[in-house]
């Protein structure tokens, strides 16, 4: 363009420039020479050349640029109409020449293509700008030639661009326009009519606010004066935008204020449609409100961690869970295994590795929660698995077992305690039928043979004597009996403070102690001395077991007895330790606190001494337990509750 | 050919014990009599061949159930164990107080067990326990 405007104002030149040599050739002779120069300069900077046809004498004469412009070296060739002629393309020849003729007499311009020596094209303006006359008839016919073929190359070129921008304007996705400073639509694509339900031109020219969605004028106002204040700085926004048919489309993009570039003239705006991108968005979004809500209303915390074990997501109960027990507040994105004591972290990867593995696992914890009571949780650890069966992740679901572990608890005591008494039951009967009985049958036999006449009479008397003693021993059963059931129902007794020191020694002065026999009793009441407790039944205890580390003593080894008591996880504990000749627990193991069990036949004793002691420590609450080995001594082991 | 009879009485309770004996002295003053107030004891001399002094002898053991140390059933587990060679012609005779029947079914399960008697012993029982050793 510029170098159009250049070639016309050298054109004007020119002419002015061959007015003034024509008319001052005789007087400006001595000039002529530096014109001309001057002149050559001129032409070969504008690519331009002057030609001058003498049509009497048929004389054509070229300025030195119109030879080079037609591709010779200055006054080489001798110019000819023909020869001019025949340098011109052929496809243009024609028009050419048609129009030559007529080119002098109406003063007419034609550009046409001459084909040069060297075969180069080139794109020639040619004029006639003057015809000098001696009489009516025109006798010489001047004008300029110029070389074009850039001017034209450019154009070319420009239309070429120009035609790749229309393809990339008409073709983008994106919905571009132009706005012009009075808010008018300038132009805008295809897409961007599409968008909106507009044939293309329908809206070109109007303002672009009116296809702005009434709740959006704000945001558009704010937005423009944001471009307003940032010229050739693109901004983005999101705003919703008038469809043809009433409804309206979500659009964004960007948009850029070029109203200050002089060849632009205009905020560029390029949006899309993004309705459907919004309303799946907004129906995720919704779907992970509603997710949100079911697992913070549900009973079970959750954790969720991915591959590398950090923690993803959690529900508030999950934290509530961890801070009551763990005494951590976990936080997304950080390492989940780091909040688990330091003995469990081990467990938990491999659980959690597991998971990832796709085997889910399942187990029982316990902590000590707020008050030190223990806290019982159910934990499930699964993988977290995709649609498509990839396992992303771990989660970890929580729930609070605890009433139930307790429930479980107290069934289990219920239970070992129903089993006990099946137990007591069934031994009861069992003495019933061997020791309560056997005296009587004894008796029933032996009237029965006294009621025979041919018996001899010391016989007779030893058979007395028999009834005797089995009625002595059914005596003693039945006194056992009631000694036993009255332990049992005895446990409202009144409890009362006891030093176990002085209950020792009270013990220990009660004992049957052969005469001659050594016996050292030792007590270590320092951990625990003072105990409240029904004092008869620890007396018994402390009774039994002493006489029985006395009565079963080693032959030959002076009996040592010692009496200990600790309190070890809110119990009190006792015990009691022998030298004497233990018992054989592979053997007896089960029977050592029954009723009228005896280990040591030679030795007289009923069976009732342990059994006693065992019925005394349960009726304390508490449970008796022996570690014994043959010929070394034994440990029984009485605990009771605080 | 008259059979040697000979009885083995094992119970803790010493008036039951002589009440047996008295019975079968009583009965058959041939047969010879072992008094054990402990199975232990009974055992050891049973093991030793006590049996088999009189190879033809016939032996009715009297055995109490409920007793300290080695009870009535330890005996029979412990018979069970011993070469049967050694106890030919020896027949057990269950003498229990014991009111319950799975004590009964239980003596009667062992082999070696000929009747379960429940006390007190009455001249009849000992009467039938030689009438049935003696066919042996």
């Amino acid at each position: 363009m510029t170098l159009y405007i250049l070639t016309c104002s050298f054109l004007a030149l020119q002419s002015l420039l061959i007015g003034k040599l024509m008319h001052c050739r005789r007087q400006m002779k001595k000039n002529i020479a530096l014109a001309e120069e001057r002149s050559n300069q001129v032409q070969a900077i504008a690519h331009l050349g002057l030609w001058e046809y003498h049509q009497k004498e048929d004389v054509l004469k070229w300025s030195e640029n119109a030879y080079r412009i037609f591709g010779f070296e200055p006054f080489s060739v001798e110019p000819t109409i023909e020869h001019f002629l025949s340098l011109i393309h052929p496809e243009d020849a024609e028009e050419v020449r048609v129009n030559f003729g007529k080119t002098c007499e109406d003063c007419r311009s034609v550009s046409f293509r001459v084909i040069r020596n060297d075969q180069s094209i080139r794109h020639v303006y040619f004029n006639c700008t003057q015809a000098i006359s001696g009489t009516d008839q025109p006798v010489i016919m001047q004008g300029v030639i110029q070389d074009i073929t850039e001017i034209i190359e450019t154009q070319q070129k420009a239309a070429v661009h120009e035609k790749r921008f229309d393809a990339v304007f008409n073709n983008s996705l994106d919905a571009i326009t132009l706005i012009n400073e009075n808010g008018e639509l300038i132009c805008e694509s295809p897409a961007f009519n599409n968008m909106l339900g507009f044939k293309q031109g329908e809206i070109t020219g109007i303002k672009h606010a009116e296809l702005v969605h009434s709740c959006d004028q704000d945001n558009l106002r704010a937005f423009l004066s944001e471009l307003h204040d940032n010229p050739g700085v693109a901004r983005y926004r999101k705003l919703r935008m008038k469809h043809k048919d009433g409804g309206y489309v979500w659009a964004e993009g960007k948009a850029v204020n070029l109203l200050h570039d002089h060849n632009v003239k205009a905020i560029v705006t390029s949006f899309r449609d993004v309705t459907r991108t919004l309303k799946t968005e907004t129906s995720l979004k919704q779907s992970e409100i509603n997710l949100r809500n079911i697992l913070e209303h549900a009973d079970v915390g959750y954790v969720l961690l991915d591959t590398q074990f950090n923690v993803m997501a959690f529900n508030t109960l999950a934290a509530k869970y961890a801070s009551d027990t763990l005494r951590v507040i976990i936080k997304e994105g950080t390492y989940g295994i780091s909040y688990f004591p330091v003995d469990k972290q081990k467990m938990m990867i491999s659980l959690f590795q597991k998971a990832l593995n796709g085997k889910s696992a399942n187990c029982e914890v316990s902590y000590p929660g707020q008050d030190d009571a223990p806290v019982w949780y159910g934990v499930r650890i699964q993988g977290i698995q995709q649609a498509d069966g990839r396992i992303t992740g771990v989660i970890m679901s929580l729930t609070d077992i605890t009433q139930r572990k307790l429930h479980d608890l107290q069934r289990a005591r219920i239970t070992a305690d129903l089993v006990k008494r099946n137990k007591d039951h069934e031994q009861f009967a069992y003495m019933v039928s061997h020791n309560l009985r056997a005296p009587l049958t004894n008796i029933i036999g032996l009237c029965d043979l006294l009621q025979s006449h041919d018996i001899e009479e010391a016989i007779r008397k030893e058979f007395i004597h028999g009834m005797m003693v089995s009625a002595m021993k059914l005596d003693g059963v039945i006194i056992d009996m009631h000694a036993i059931l009255s332990v049992k129902q005895g446990q409202e007794e009144k409890k009362e403070q006891v030093s176990m020191k002085r209950l020792l020694e009270d013990v220990k002065s009660n004992l049957l102690i052969p005469q001659d026999l050594e016996v050292k009793i030792t007590g270590d009441f320092s951990q625990a001395d003072g105990f409240y407790v029904i004092k008869a039944y620890l007396y018994s205890v402390f009774y039994n077991l002493l006489s029985n580390g006395i009565k079963y003593r080693r032959e030959g080894v002076i009996p040592e007895l010692s009496v200990q008591s600790r309190v070890s996880g809110g119990q009190l504990e006792l015990l009691f330790s022998d030298n004497g000749q233990g018992i054989d627990m592979d053997r007896y193991g089960e029977k050592v606190f029954g009723l009228y069990n005896r280990f040591h036949p030679e030795k007289e004793g009923k069976g009732m001494g342990l059994f006693m002691t065992r019925c005394h420590a349960e009726a304390l609450g508490g449970s008796i337990s022996v570690e014994s080995y043959v010929n070394r001594g034994s440990v029984f082991k009485v605990e009771l509750p605080l | 050919m008259k059979q040697e009879l000979q009885i083995i009485i094992i119970d803790d309770d010493p008036i039951h014990s002589r009440v047996c004996s008295y019975l079968v002295s009583t009965l058959n003053k041939e047969i010879a009599i072992a008094e054990f107030s402990n199975a232990a004891d009974a055992f050891a001399s049973i093991k030793a061949g006590y049996t088999n002094k009189k190879k033809s002898a016939s032996t009715a053991v009297l055995l109490n159930i409920n007793m300290p140390g080695m009870s009535g059933w330890d005996f029979l587990d412990a018979l069970r164990l011993l070469n049967p060679g050694k106890l030919q012609g020896l027949s057990v005779y269950v003498m229990s107080a014991s009111l319950d029947p799975a004590d009964r079914i239980k003596a009667l399960s062992y082999d070696r067990v000929k009747a379960f008697f429940m006390k007190p012993v009455t001249n009849q029982i000992i009467r039938g326990i030689i009438a049935d050793v003696s066919v042996l």
